[in-house]
């Protein structure tokens, strides 16, 4: 399903739906656009999320929202719902940091650590060589952890991620 | 801290992608529009011209394919984009008949033998399908609905994401925001204007002959009961509908302008109208172009053709 893939993709990248049907809308113009340049190397599903990919960075480039600040603020505790609040709280507090790193570290450390692809899928999506992608995700690494110095909830949840993620080995 | 795991991906609503998908024909649509108004001054130019054209056709091909719920397993099967201006026109597409209304436009997808696929992008059409069993899926999509055919006749309306479905003759389902309706004879279905919610209006009993056969039969359509409907009432009746339901109300007259004698005539001009006032000035210039073609003695010729001169002034004033 290759809209549904190419949401996902942008998903993981953007973290919410927020700009999302500008950017899936400016996603699919380009396809189209570069329609006649598909060769057939990679599935059209696969090409079709590197365009998101290259789409969602301009975004990202382009983009002058206020920043979300980090908070020390831990949501009030819920027996029931303590759990998914805190895996929201976290994922918020993860994008608001993403938001301050270089937009090509933070789609590299999206794809391979929050998706879980492989270095190599990652590096076939952002058409960059699997060093440079090992780079990218171990740079912004090092940025959100120097971001969550003192947020114990942030950086548990990246250590998570990175510890799950399978491309692990370069993170 | 417990492990959270990776964050959950939000699911985008159907009207979202419909949203979505809209633009993309409108963007799709200007293009082509900018081609087709590039004079042609030279031979390179007219075949650099055709080979842009070529490729917006591939591109609407692709836009089906990739924008398909289940695009992939159909890959292989390009589909055929179908505009009308001012004129109706009718395909045979496998085992059915689609009637393509002015100034509407039909993508068809898919195969009779593996299951056909038909996005309405905008404007009406008329499809006779012969009755599905154990034939492959025949399904139309329009805005927020989806509508499997079971073996019928039945009219799609699109405006926007609204859509309304109206059945002549079998059953038709219709699936929008997760739920099923299964309509029959004489039943409609519509959503409202901004597709977000839908309602089904049940069978009446019919009352009179109607003025029109409708233009194709398939041969495994089984003749039922035809529907009485006096032109007069019918005019009336979608009158009434346009405050509620515009979308309604664009289809009912549409379908009587169908028809001959002066209340087609007067369904025509309502119409163009109404189109005009629902923000939609191509539909509603082909339809006043129409009134004026179909009937050049009749009462509203005059203020057809006002229609006519201020859309086709506002769409020249509009910048490239």
């Amino acid at each position: 399903m290759t809209r549904a893939a190419v949401h996902h993709t942008l998903y993981r990248i953007l973290g919410s739906n927020q700009d999302m049907e500008d950017v899936l809308q400016e996603t699919f113009l380009e396809v189209f656009r570069s329609m006649k340049r598909y060769a057939a190397r990679s599935s059209l599903v696969t090409w079709c999320c590197a365009i998101a990919s290259h789409v969602a960075l301009g975004h990202l480039r382009g983009r002058r929202r206020p920043m979300v600040e980090l908070s020390d603020d831990l949501p009030a505790p819920s027996p029931d719902a303590e759990r998914i609040a805190l895996a929201r709280e976290a994922a918020r507090r993860l994008y608001a940091a993403l938001d301050k790193i270089d937009p090509v570290h933070r789609i590299a450390f999206a794809l391979a650590v929050v998706d879980g692809k492989s270095l190599q899928e990652v590096a076939e999506l952002t058409d960059s060589s699997l060093s440079a992608v090992k780079t990218r995700v171990w740079r912004a690494r090092k940025e959100l952890d120097r971001l969550a110095g003192r947020d114990p909830v942030l950086s548990a949840y990246v250590a998570e991620l990175a510890e799950d993620a399978p491309a692990r080995e370069g993170v | 801290m417990s492990r959270l795991g990776p964050p959950s991906v939000e699911v985008l609503p159907d009207i979202t992608w419909a949203r979505v998908e809209r633009r993309l024909w409108a963007a799709l649509d200007e293009a082509e529009a900018e081609v087709a108004a590039t004079p042609p001054s030279s031979s390179t130019r007219r075949w650099a011209r055709y080979g842009v054209a070529a490729g917006l056709a591939l591109a609407a091909a692709a836009a089906l394919l990739l924008l398909w719920p289940d695009g992939t397993s159909r890959s292989h099967d390009l589909p055929s984009r179908v505009a009308t201006a001012e004129a109706e026109t009718t395909l045979s597409f496998g085992d059915a008949e689609i009637t393509v209304l002015p100034a509407s436009t039909v993508v068809l997808a898919g195969t009779p033998a593996r299951g056909v696929d038909i996005v309405l992008e905008q404007g009406s059409a008329t499809f006779a399908v012969a009755p599905r069993k154990g034939r492959p899926p025949f399904v139309v999509h329009a805005g927020v609905a989806d509508i499997r055919v079971v073996g019928t006749r039945f009219t799609v309306t699109r405006s926007g994401d609204a859509a309304r479905v109206e059945v002549t003759h079998g059953e038709v389902e219709v699936v929008a925001h997760g739920r099923r309706e299964l309509l029959l004879a004489g039943s409609s279905w519509s959503s409202s204007r901004d597709g977000a919610t839908a309602a089904v209006e049940p069978a009446v009993e019919p009352a009179v002959e109607p003025a029109v056969e409708p233009a194709v039969e398939p041969a495994e359509v089984q003749p039922r009961p035809r529907q009485v409907i006096d032109p007069k009432a019918a005019y009336e009746a979608a009158a009434s509908l346009e405050p509620a339901d515009p979308v309604a109300a664009l289809a009912a007259y549409r379908k009587i302008a169908r028809g001959t004698g002066p209340w087609a005539a007067n369904a025509l001009y309502a119409a163009a109208r109404l189109a005009d006032q629902e923000g939609q000035p191509a539909l509603a210039l082909a339809l006043a172009r129409q009134y004026t073609k179909r009937f050049p003695a009749g009462a509203n010729v005059r203020d057809a053709a006002r229609l006519i001169t201020r859309l086709e002034g506002a769409t020249n004033a509009t910048p490239p």
